[in-house]
């Protein structure tokens, strides 16, 4: 299987869906659309598709709501799936359209009118350097509080590629965050689809469930080996959607642990991991909860600071520890 | 230096020019310079049709003994865009008068239909409320005119999109006077069965695409549903209703931007009644013409009279056909006034016509726009021209009270919803479970 990068993945699922729906549409900022697999093979969504279809003509006007509003729009003429891809520092802006139109419109119309909408949002993590206004992480939790759309969140590039495709064929509005995660890996060439909805077990253990979203996911990875050596048996759970949350694979693995991390780099109050714990925690008596968070703190350009205030794999150590007594 | 027809710099003539000047050249392997001729210089300024006195040919300056509009508006000063009694006999009113006799009637219909659809409700709300009616009916007689008139160039596959105050517009497009009576009580057989009202609905089987609730919002609707026309290349086009205040909403604004920027199939329709929402357009704007913003992106931008149908269908079909010949979007703002406050029934009463003891607007202000109301107007052109008679157009009202009389009956007896089917039809697959309970069931 060939090593495919995230952004591969990504874009191959959607131009293999555009192939077989003529009236499939694709916009993003800043770019055409264009990957390169490290064995060579190459995308190029504008000059497949053309600028009817890729309505980015070197790039698209520097207005994330009118990307999304008319893709919105869009697809609710002509009910067809329409995707927007937006750049990091710009996950909210087209929030009042997802929260009014997008998000409701199925509901609005009674059923009669899908809004079959993928909007592919940047939850990108933080660098050294890049300051609070292009360190965004958590929107996440902000988008899932939103009645109508479906959310996921996808950490392997397989589940990137596999969503995408779901999402595209759900026929609804889904909001998928495709940057943070795992970088590169193996994906079969051929489309497949990872369902909506169910969530999955990275690693099996038996002390500790550790539930995260990416970016965290890359630090609970660094941190499963240095529990392993010091006798932890971590249950590394992926849910992988977000809403619909798969509330039955939480539980078992909650009911069997009796222990529930969880970890996110959002911040503090109201992130996505308190939803998380909620589930839990309602289902199984006699467990242990926590969550180590970012704090409720901008995300400040010193690398250190960022660092410093990151849940990182040294901390998920210790908070497991911590939790198991 | 020579630059040859077809404007690449020869490189050769021009390292001879400065060898000649004494110059040391170093000549790196290159692709030539290419200077591609300049564009053809633009046009000029967008066609204004319509009166001249209804829109002023500079930018900057206000109207003609106006004033700067944010600094100098006073209540009473909607008349002076007030038009006259009659349609002028204009390149308008003779397109119009070509039209067949079926047309025309239909568009007399219409404009009656939305008449009733308002005045009945009114007297219905104001003497016997419905209990499942939301109150706050944003009444538009007075504006029957512009959808009608736009209406008249479009077919059922063209989508329209408008605010949650665009009863008019709906009803001008198509959709169905008794399910759009059964909405407006949120009854099943509504064509969104009860779940959104006419504020927000669609009804897409005859190209309605939205209704909405958030200003501003018609234009990406209508502008995002012409990208779909482009992709399917069928020669669709697609209209948004405004109202005044909408131009301040960036949503309307950058939809006309990117319309224009990748020629859309798109129509947007500004309704100026002068004022938005409770405040007054004028005093929202640095200028009292809306027409004002987009003349700079160089797309047609017109100003008619709203109340004459003949204007408003002569402007449209202008629109209609350029954007279906693949020219991009106009804008069109139709000035004209509203009898009613803009939501519910305040200053009305039942069996009479207009809300009057407004803040914003004197009684002798309002009565001078409705002795100038478009349906009145319309009337006084057919039978001018020979177009219809007057036996013919009251036959054509008592028709259209009966059909919405019918409809309210329809209404009426349509059955509501099921209460627990509010958690349903919220994803197109999937079920929502009712977290209200304990232990979160789910309601098939």
């Amino acid at each position: 299987m060939p090593v495919t990068s995230r952004a591969f993945a990504m874009l191959q699922a959607i131009q293999y869906e555009m192939q077989r729906n003529p009236l499939m549409v694709y916009t993003r900022q800043n770019s055409i659309g264009t990957a390169t697999r490290a064995d060579g093979k190459s995308i190029n969504m504008l000059t497949e598709f053309g600028l009817n279809r890729v309505l980015a003509r070197g790039g698209q006007a520097i207005d994330e709501d009118w990307m999304a509003n008319s893709s919105i729009a869009c697809a609710i003429a002509s009910q067809a799936p329409a995707i927007v891809t937006l750049p990091g520092m710009t996950t909210l802006y087209p929030i009042e359209f997802v929260f009014n139109t997008m998000a409701a419109w199925n509901h609005i119309s009674g059923g009669e009118a899908r809004c079959p909408v993928v909007l592919n949002l940047s939850d990108g993590g933080r660098s050294s350097g890049s300051g609070q206004q292009h360190s965004h992480v958590g929107e996440i939790s902000m988008y899932a509080n939103i009645a109508g759309v479906k959310v996921v969140a996808p950490h392997k590039v397989y589940d990137v590629k596999g969503l995408m495709h779901a999402a595209i064929r759900d026929g609804g509005p889904v909001i998928i965050f495709t940057s943070g995660g795992e970088a590169s890996a193996d994906v079969p060439d051929e489309p497949f689809v990872v369902p909506i909805g169910k969530a999955q077990i990275l690693q099996e253990g038996t002390d500790i469930t550790i539930a995260s979203l990416p970016p965290a996911t890359l630090e609970v990875e660094k941190a499963l080996p240095e529990l392993a050596k010091a006798g932890i048996k971590a249950e590394f759970f992926d849910p992988r959607t977000v809403k619909p949350f798969d509330e039955e694979a939480l539980i078992k693995s909650v009911t069997k642990t009796k222990r529930l991390l969880v970890v996110s780099h959002g911040h503090y109050t109201n992130d996505f991991s308190s939803h998380i714990i909620a589930v839990a925690a309602q289902a199984v008596s006699g467990a242990k909860f926590y969550k180590i968070t970012f704090p409720d703190a901008p995300s400040p350009g010193s690398g250190p600071m960022v660092k410093w205030m990151t849940p990182d794999a040294p901390k998920i150590i210790e908070a497991a520890k911590k939790l198991i007594g | 230096m020579k630059v040859s027809e077809r404007g690449v710099l020869d490189r050769r003539s021009f390292v001879k020019g400065m060898l000649a000047a004494g110059a040391t050249v170093t000549v790196a392997a290159c692709a030539p310079i290419v200077t591609t001729p300049g564009p053809a210089a633009p046009a000029g300024p967008p066609t204004i049709a319509g009166p001249a006195w209804i829109h002023p040919k500079s930018l900057v300056r206000a109207a003609p003994g106006y004033g700067g509009a944010h600094l100098t508006w006073k209540v009473g000063d909607t008349l002076k865009w007030l038009p006259p009694e009659k349609f002028p006999a204009d390149e308008a009113a003779d397109a119009l008068a070509k039209l067949p006799k079926t047309k025309l009637s239909e568009m007399y219909s219409k404009m009656l239909r939305i008449r009733f659809w308002f005045t009945v409700w009114k007297d219905i709300t104001l003497t016997k409320p419905e209990p499942t009616m939301y109150r706050g009916l944003f009444g538009r007689c007075g504006q029957e005119a512009i959808p009608v008139g736009v209406s008249a160039n479009l077919t059922n596959a063209d989508y329209v999109a408008t605010t949650h105050a665009g009863d008019h517009d709906l009803l001008a497009k198509g959709v169905d006077l008794k399910a759009f009576a059964a909405e407006a009580l949120y009854r099943t057989t509504g064509p969104a069965h009860g779940y959104g009202g006419v504020m927000h609905m669609s009804d897409l089987k005859v190209g309605i695409l939205a209704s909405e609730g958030i200003v501003g919002h018609s234009g990406p609707m209508a502008a995002g549903a012409a990208w779909a026309a482009k992709v399917k290349g069928t020669g669709q086009v697609s209209v948004a209703y405004t109202g005044d205040g909408a131009m301040q909403s960036r949503h309307l604004f950058n939809s006309i931007r990117s319309a224009a920027n990748y020629k859309l199939p798109a129509l947007f329709v500004l309704e100026q009644n002068f004022f938005s929402s409770g405040g007054v357009a004028g005093m929202l704007s640095p200028s009292p013409y809306m027409a004002d913003y987009t003349t700079g992106l160089g797309i047609p931008t017109v100003v008619v009279d709203g109340n004459n149908v003949a204007q408003v269908y002569a402007a449209a079909k202008d629109a209609v056909d350029r954007a279906r010949g693949g020219d991009g979007p106009t804008f069109l703002e139709c000035l004209t006034q509203r009898w009613y406050d803009h939501s519910g029934w305040s200053g009305a009463k039942a069996g009479t016509d207009g809300a009057f003891s407004m803040p914003y607007r004197t009684d002798e202000e309002l009565k001078t726009w409705m002795s100038r109301e478009p349906i009145l107007r319309y009337g006084i052109f057919l039978v001018d021209r020979g177009l219809s008679t007057q036996s013919e157009l009251d036959a054509l009202k008592a028709t259209a009270k009966k059909e919405m009389d019918d409809a309210v009956d329809f209404a009426r007896s349509s059955p509501e919803p099921k209460a627990e089917d509010g958690v349903k039809k919220v994803y197109p697959t999937g079920v929502v479970p009712a977290t209200q309970f304990y232990g979160h069931p789910v309601v098939e």
